[in-house]
């Protein structure tokens, strides 16, 4: 048998071509058949002429909408949000920091959206689940045989007397959450505090709300701005929370006890217990709290407010809010299989539901497959099977470069996809996930790939 | 949350964005050299070529190591773990031979004329 030559013998490729030939052809046909998996329908699409109204075209509706256009064959998808733009969510801590510009996490639903999914670029007014229907603020009804409420959440600041959203950006206040623009505007008064030190005070508002960590990141890193900037000598830094020193401020148990001590320990932050943010004198600068003995005022230089969150109000004033149930001011579903525990043809997806945990976009990358699942279950009038874990991801950033990737579920224990990611360390690796992976998962996951 | 084959490859597409189709468009034309090196059954420079294209993967390995930390707006101050050094290493060493790979037919059609 003839030899594989090496460099300088050149003596004839005859194998070595042969088996290179080989090599590539492999390759070629390796590489062809991963895209023609990435863009075959399913071996058996599920045929049906049902109507299938999704409302809502963030991370969940969008990628319900491609996860049905594949699986079913006839269906008529209606997909029902005025929203041209997408926000990539999970990236609007980054750009409230000044670590990403606002462009990169705005992105156009048009591109995600299938072709066969009619979109109505108008609002739901109103669910009408008794007569299977839903209007929209145009005052058109859309009839449907199965519904996915996959709305979002909203922002309540009115619930905080005071509190303006067109007023972050001004006079030391920022707000991580909402849009790109606000976020945007969120980092220059970071930069200004930075700048001049000062009192710096950090929100965690009561009850359920998306991205959890996302108030202890961005004290974590304005913390860190400070000391980049050579100015945290002058910066006071408080966090207040409503929860009591014995109560949890994370609902991961091990996370919990990791914020407790660093933000006060090794962070310096002093930690205002049962403080509960009520108002806000933006012009004076002045923050008020209730507390057990009673209101307080605190003057600040920088605020990071966070209001109370809860479904949409035309959602809460419909009968398939949770009304009775463990969580009010959220759509009732079953948390394991996301159906409406009184409509069999309604499921919801994402931040809109009530579930324990899960107000991340890597608990929709959890949730979508499950609803889609149980949905074509349902047609078939089948028991739905598929059951969301409760699983939910927080790539912790507790620095520019650090971070730690938590990942859990209902049972509240540590769920790690990867196993070589130490979840109790920070660590650079979770911070370059954030930085440059996971919108990258974020897409592939609209495109209903993952 | 697990991730299958099919799964990690549209996370890399997406990865890529729009440096996807100029790759393999790249990668194309790579292949369609070596066909045509191959095809024209002549001895080839492997030798020759190979001790350019190393040193020049090794340099860019070398390179993108270095600035692995940076592009991530970071410093290597922030490295702190053994699994954080193997990212940037193996980070390094996947785009040289990456690089080796696509440079290795033009550089063998020079040499072997």
């Amino acid at each position: 048998m003839k030899k594989f030559t090496l460099p300088h013998e050149d003596t004839g490729p005859d194998f070595g071509r042969r088996r290179f030939l080989q090599g590539s052809a492999a390759a070629a046909v390796l590489a062809g058949s991963a895209g023609a998996a990435l863009h075959a329908p399913p071996a058996r699409a599920q045929s049906t002429s049902a109507r299938i109204v999704i409302v809502g075209a963030g991370a969940a509706g969008v990628s319900l909408a491609t996860r049905l256009d594949r699986a079913l064959d006839g269906a008529r998808i209606t997909i029902v949000d005025p929203r041209e733009d997408h926000y990539y969510q999970p990236g609007l801590t980054l750009v409230a920091t000044g670590a990403w510009e606002r462009d990169r996490v705005v992105d156009r639903n048009a591109r995600y959206l299938p072709r066969n999914v009619d979109w109505v670029r108008e609002a739901v007014a109103e669910y009408d689940p008794e007569s299977n229907r839903v209007r929209t603020d145009r005052g058109n009804w859309l009839e449907y045989d199965f519904l996915l409420v996959a709305t979002g959440l909203q922002l309540d600041f009115r619930a905080i007397e005071g509190l303006d959203p067109d007023r972050v950006g001004e006079n030391g206040l920022g707000c991580v959450y909402d849009t790109p623009d606000r976020a945007a505007a969120t980092a220059q008064a970071i930069a200004a505090f930075v700048d001049t030190g000062g009192r710096g005070l950090f929100i965690q508002p009561p009850g359920g709300i998306k991205c959890a960590g996302a108030p202890f990141k961005v004290a974590m890193l304005t913390e860190h701005r400070l000391r980049q900037g050579g100015s945290r000598e002058r910066a006071e830094l408080l966090f207040a929370t409503p929860h009591p020193s014995t109560g949890s401020i994370f609902s991961q148990p091990d996370m919990n006890d990791f914020l407790k001590v660093h933000l006060p320990e090794d962070r310096g932050f002093s930690m205002e217990w049962e403080h509960q943010l009520v108002a806000l004198d933006h012009s004076a600068r002045t923050a008020i709290f209730a507390t057990p003995e009673g209101e307080r005022e605190v003057e600040y230089d920088f605020i990071h407010a966070v209001p109370p969150m809860s479904a949409p109000a035309e959602l809460l004033d419909s009968e398939l809010a949770d009304h009775d149930g463990d969580f009010p001011g959220w759509m009732a579903v079953d948390r394991h299989t996301l159906r409406h525990p009184r409509y069999s043809n309604v499921f919801g997806v994402g931040d809109v539901v009530g579930t324990p945990i899960g107000k991340t976009a890597a608990s929709v990358k959890a949730q979508v497959p499950v609803a889609v699942d149980n949905l074509l279950a349902v047609m078939r009038e089948a028991e739905p099977t598929a059951a969301y874990g409760g699983y939910t991801s927080c790539p912790l950033i507790t620095e520019f470069g650090r971070g730690i990737l938590v990942e859990f579920d209902y049972s509240l224990q540590m769920t790690p996809s990867f196993d070589f990611i130490d979840p109790y360390r920070e660590q650079w690796v979770p911070w370059l996930m954030k930085d440059r992976m996971l919108h990258a998962a974020y897409k592939a996951m609209l495109r209903g790939r993952i | 949350m697990a991730f299958d084959l099919i799964g990690l490859i549209a996370v890399g597409m997406e990865f890529l964005g729009w440096l996807l189709w100029p790759l393999l468009a790249l990668v194309l034309a790579d292949l369609g050299l070596v066909a045509y090196l191959l095809s024209r059954r002549r001895p080839l420079a492997v030798g020759a070529a190979v001790r350019i294209v190393v040193p020049v993967g090794i340099v860019v390995a070398i390179a993108v190591a270095a600035a692995l930390p940076a592009w991530t707006g970071s410093s290597f101050g922030q490295l702190t773990s053994l699994l954080d050094y193997l990212a940037i290493v193996g980070g390094g060493l996947g785009v040289g031979v990456v690089t080796g790979l696509l440079l290795y037919p033009p550089i063998q059609l020079l040499r072997a004329r």
